[in-house]
């Protein structure tokens, strides 16, 4: 099997790059070791905190904004909406304007993108809300949240009820993945109607809890507790693993396989470029194959996901190909004394051309076949900025156009 | 506050709360002052060895006797703080050869137990060793958990009859004429004065050891040596393992809980409380490892943290040649100052030992004859348990044929399997809201994810414990607090070692505190910093 584009990493780039290739007709295959950062992350799409300030991102070819393009970045939210969308699991939002969502400490976070599971929690929306404490559930404190959110939202008094789960596990602590599917099933939504149902008499009608509506039905899960309790339920992200993260991972993955495309996960994939052309081998425990394609597209993430690697000898390498990684090469300079950062080591990553081609020393491209997206590339501080989703999918919607 | 006591104590580490419970078992009135939490001065952070003597037989025989003898005496008294690993020491192809001879004979003479065992058999227990040993002895080292072993003094000093006060900072010390008669300071809980009187006080402030005497307007020269550990992320080895030469930096692997843990350094800092992790340190600490195990290197780093010894320095040299032995210092007949004795050096090893000289001089300032008893004395409640993994999962499992009688006890900290309810009662005990205070009590946040799950989940129970699940008022800037100055603290142990998968575990901490939490947003005030943290890692 021959195929038009091969694919390195299975995080949001990687897959979505993979969707946006196989709605074009191509073949793709794509390669990753593990999952990617869905299973991590928050199941939003952030693209900037601030989005008054895109433009100035978009201007400059330092920035992944700047090389992939302000059209790119339009064009890639419309289209993961659209496979949202036809996945039944729609997502609301557009660049005019961030969401305003509470997170499980209480802090407000701003996002572009997020699943109708989440949106009614908005803290601009001037309704009340109650959060709901899950009694044994470790991974979400109300209380906590509670205090916190009440200067956010000065006009309305906040609260907290206590929702059992029942037939959550009771020989081991419940993760929200257990949790998630209990409520994929209707049967069970039922029961949990009963119990609930003489709990919220009293309750204002918007509840936030943490998110764990349901892994494949989701949106039906919340439309059915909504319209039986007569509530607006919604979903606050959790420690990992994350379940509205996993459903993005899953609607990605199926549209993927879906239109023919290949997905094998698990095998250590190494690159070798010869004559400035790419090839990979994948390592499945010990069983390898070379694979050759007319474009590559590594997609790999940054540190978390092994994309780049930090040595004890004070090198940055780029995993697969060892691409040139420009940094400092004494380690206490690539961290800040403050856990929560600014740190240096943000911005560290592969450089590319316009093309998204990773370049060598001479500012050449290192291969002609090989391009990088998403969370490898260098000059973005995604946390600082909140533009990490954004990134990761504007310039994979930018790679496959350039194919 | 206004006290008086018969002995008073500077002082809460091991030699302090040694002295504590060995004064209260011989019926003093006895009162211990400690600024920090328990195990916050050296004592909490050294390397946790139960020295076996061997690392001085050549150097320093008397320290060398001492702790062989009080090393087999500690196993007796206090054996659940205590996890024989037993010791070898040996010999690399980068050691001198001939210190081995020398050293046998040594151990001989200062009654240290030291047999010489075959290459292979030391290789055959200890497999990552490296395979180009030359010679191996066999000694009886021990780990000894400065936490565990803190909280069972603290718990046989108060049933002793004496009292522990933690957080009360002395300033001054009292005086009448040349006397000294009490001392005063501050309660940092409550921001509150004392003044605490008392017929002897002996200063057993460690490093800060100089500082406190010169209050009493007496001085004594103690530099602080600052010594670096990393702890591995596992236990690499099973048996503590000492370099057969001189000692030297990097020249000890202890196997501690889950860790294994290499050190140290040894560098003159100018003040106990003040400096930093070098990475030249870290590079060099990793390089010695890898003489011990071969690929050392490529085993994560969990943390760095540093030390400082109590060296006393009777005059001038370079720290490492000054005594790690003890010095007794009774004020009245070197200074003119009646009222107060210094116990300076030592060695965790040897706390009972110097506990014993030391409220022996009292008792002679006291004119009272009193014996010692605390060689025979059981430290430990009854059903007390060694903190490993396995005693804490035998105590987490519970019948699960009735899972409804079963109660909920979630896991907080599940590499050290911390429960909701631990966590509870340790808040009931302490009455603290400090996260780090949870931690050297339960080591919570002490595992490989070093508390990127913990964290959070341990603010929100102190947050409901404290508040009492009043949802409504005030956002709570101490709570939050808590949290980010307990992930900036283990951050800092965290940052020199920052590479491989500690930098994949940064990115995936920063993900959940920074993106999933967004706790850089909350509410807190940093005057709220009522309990100083004054360490470094
Ligand atoms: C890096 C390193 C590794 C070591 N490894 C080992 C080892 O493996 N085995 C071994 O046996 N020994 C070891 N040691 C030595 C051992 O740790 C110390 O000798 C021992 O812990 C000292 O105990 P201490 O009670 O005298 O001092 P500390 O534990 O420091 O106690 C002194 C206490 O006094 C308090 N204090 C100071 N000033 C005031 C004040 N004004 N008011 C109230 N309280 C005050 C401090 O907060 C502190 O808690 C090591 C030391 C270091 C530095």
């Amino acid at each position: 099997m021959v195929y038009d584009l091969l694919i390195i990493g299975a995080g949001l780039s990687g897959l979505f790059a993979g969707c946006l290739a196989a709605r074009r007709g191509k073949q793709a295959l794509i390669l990753a070791r593990g999952l990617g950062g869905t299973h991590v992350g928050t199941g939003t799409i952030d693209v900037l905190s601030e989005l008054t300030s895109l433009d100035k991102r978009q201007t400059t070819l330092d920035h992944p904004y700047g090389l992939a393009g302000s059209h790119a970045l339009l064009a890639a939210l419309d289209e993961l909406k659209t496979i949202c969308a036809e996945a039944g699991y729609p997502l609301h939002g557009d660049l005019n304007a961030n969401f305003r969502l509470p997170t499980a400490a209480g802090a407000t976070r701003q996002t572009c993108l997020a699943p109708e599971t989440m949106i009614a929690g908005d803290l601009s929306r001037p309704q009340p809300f109650t959060l709901a404490d899950l009694p044994g559930f470790r991974d979400f404190n109300a209380n906590f949240a509670i205090v916190n959110l009440q200067p956010s939202v000065n006009s309305y008094q906040l609260s907290v009820i206590g929702l059992p789960i029942p037939h959550a596990p009771t020989h081991r602590d419940a993760y929200a993945t257990d949790l998630a599917h209990l409520f994929d099933r209707a049967d069970y939504r039922e029961q949990l109607i009963e119990v609930w149902r003489p709990l919220l008499t009293h309750a204002p009608k918007r509840i936030g809890l943490p998110a764990i509506l349901g892994l494949d039905h989701a949106v039906e899960a919340k439309r059915h507790l909504d319209s039986a309790l007569g509530i607006e339920l919604f979903e606050i992200p959790v420690l990992p693993p994350s379940v509205p993260g996993m459903r993005l991972f899953d609607i990605l993955r199926n549209d993927f396989q879906a239109r023919g495309g290949r997905i094998i996960i698990g095998p250590t994939v190494s690159g070798r470029i010869e004559n400035k052309r790419a090839t990979v081998t994948a390592d499945a425990n010990g069983r390898k194959r070379e694979y050759e394609a007319e474009a590559i597209i590594l997609a790999t993430g940054g540190f978390l996901h092994g994309g780049l690697t930090g040595e004890f000898g004070g090198a940055i390498r780029e995993s697969v190909f060892n691409l040139p990684v420009a940094a400092p090469s004494t380690r206490a300079d690539w961290t800040s004394e403050v856990f929560l950062g600014p740190h240096p080591f943000a911005k560290f990553g592969v450089q590319v051309n316009k093309q998204l081609q990773p370049i060598g020393k001479d500012g050449k491209p290192v291969a002609s076949n090989l391009r990088a997206v998403g969370s490898l590339l260098a000059g973005a501080d995604r946390l600082s900025e909140g533009s990490r989703q954004g990134i990761e999918l504007a310039t994979a919607y930018r790679a496959i156009e350039l194919l | 506050m206004k006290l008086s006591t018969e002995i008073l104590i500077l002082g809460g580490g091991a030699t302090g709360l040694g002295a504590g419970w060995d004064a209260a078992l011989r019926g003093f009135k006895t009162l211990v002052l400690e600024k920090g939490d328990l195990a916050h001065g050296t004592s909490g952070r050294y390397h946790g060895l139960l020295h076996s003597g061997g690392r001085y037989v050549i150097r320093d025989p008397q320290s060398a006797s001492e702790c062989a003898h009080e090393n087999a005496l500690l196993r007796k008294i206090m054996p659940s703080a205590i996890e024989d690993t037993g010791g070898y020491f040996a010999a690399t192809p980068a050691d001198p050869a001939d210190y081995a001879d020398q050293f046998a004979a040594a151990c001989k003479t200062c009654h240290v137990p030291a047999n010489e065992i075959p290459v292979t058999q030391a290789l055959k227990r200890e497999p990552l060793l490296n395979p180009n040993l030359s010679r191996v002895f066999e000694v009886q080292d021990a780990a000894c958990d400065s936490f565990d072993a803190l909280h069972l003094l603290a718990g046989a000093v108060k049933s002793a009859g004496g009292e522990v006060f933690l957080r009360h900072r002395v300033t001054e010390i009292l005086k009448s004429g040349d006397r000294v008669v009490g001392v005063a300071g501050e309660a940092l809980k409550t921001g509150e004065p004392f003044t605490i009187y008392a017929d002897l006080i002996l200063n057993c402030s460690g490093a800060w050891a100089g500082k406190v005497a010169e209050m009493a307007g007496c001085s004594v020269k103690v530099t602080p040596g600052k010594g670096v550990m990393i702890a591995m992320n596992s236990r690499l080895v099973n048996t503590v393992i000492n370099r057969l030469k001189p000692p030297s930096d990097g020249d000890i692997l202890v196997p501690v809980g889950t860790v294994s843990v290499i050190g140290t350094t040894d560098t003159a800092v100018p003040d106990p409380d003040k400096y930093a992790i070098e990475d030249w340190e870290v590079d060099l600490l990793m390089e010695e490892g890898e003489q011990l195990v071969p690929g050392f290197k490529e085993h994560r780093a969990l943390r760095a943290w540093a030390g400082v010894r109590p060296l006393y320095d009777p005059g001038g040299a370079d720290s490492r040649l000054m005594s790690r032995a003890h010095a007794l210092l009774d004020h009245e007949t070197r200074d003119g100052v009646p009222g107060l004795l210094s116990m300076v050096g030592g060695k965790f090893t040897t706390f009972r030992h110097m506990a014993q000289l030391l409220v022996d001089a009292a008792c002679a300032k006291l004119n009272v004859e009193r014996k010692c008893v605390t060689a025979d004395t059981l430290i430990e409640p009854p059903g007390a348990k060694l903190h490993t993994l396995p005693n804490r999962l035998a105590a987490l499992e519970r019948p699960l044929d009735d899972p409804t009688t079963r109660p909920p006890d979630p896991v907080i900290c599940e590499c050290e399997l911390v429960t909701r309810s631990q966590i509870e009662s340790s808040l009931r005990e302490s009455g603290s809201p400090i996260l780090n205070d949870l931690r050297r009590d339960l080591r919570l946040g002490m595992g490989p994810c070093q508390a990127g799950f913990c964290a959070y989940r341990a603010a929100g129970i102190i947050r409901e414990y404290f508040n009492d699940h009043s949802t409504t008022g005030p956002p709570d800037p101490l709570t939050n607090f808590q949290l980010l100055q307990f992930l900036q603290e283990r951050w800092k142990g965290e940052r020199p070692v920052m590479w491989g998968h500690s930098l994949r575990s940064l990115e995936l901490d920063l993900h959940i505190y920074h993106n999933i939490l967004g706790v850089q947003n909350l509410p807190t005030e940093r005057e709220m910093e009522v309990y100083p943290t004054e360490k470094t890692s």
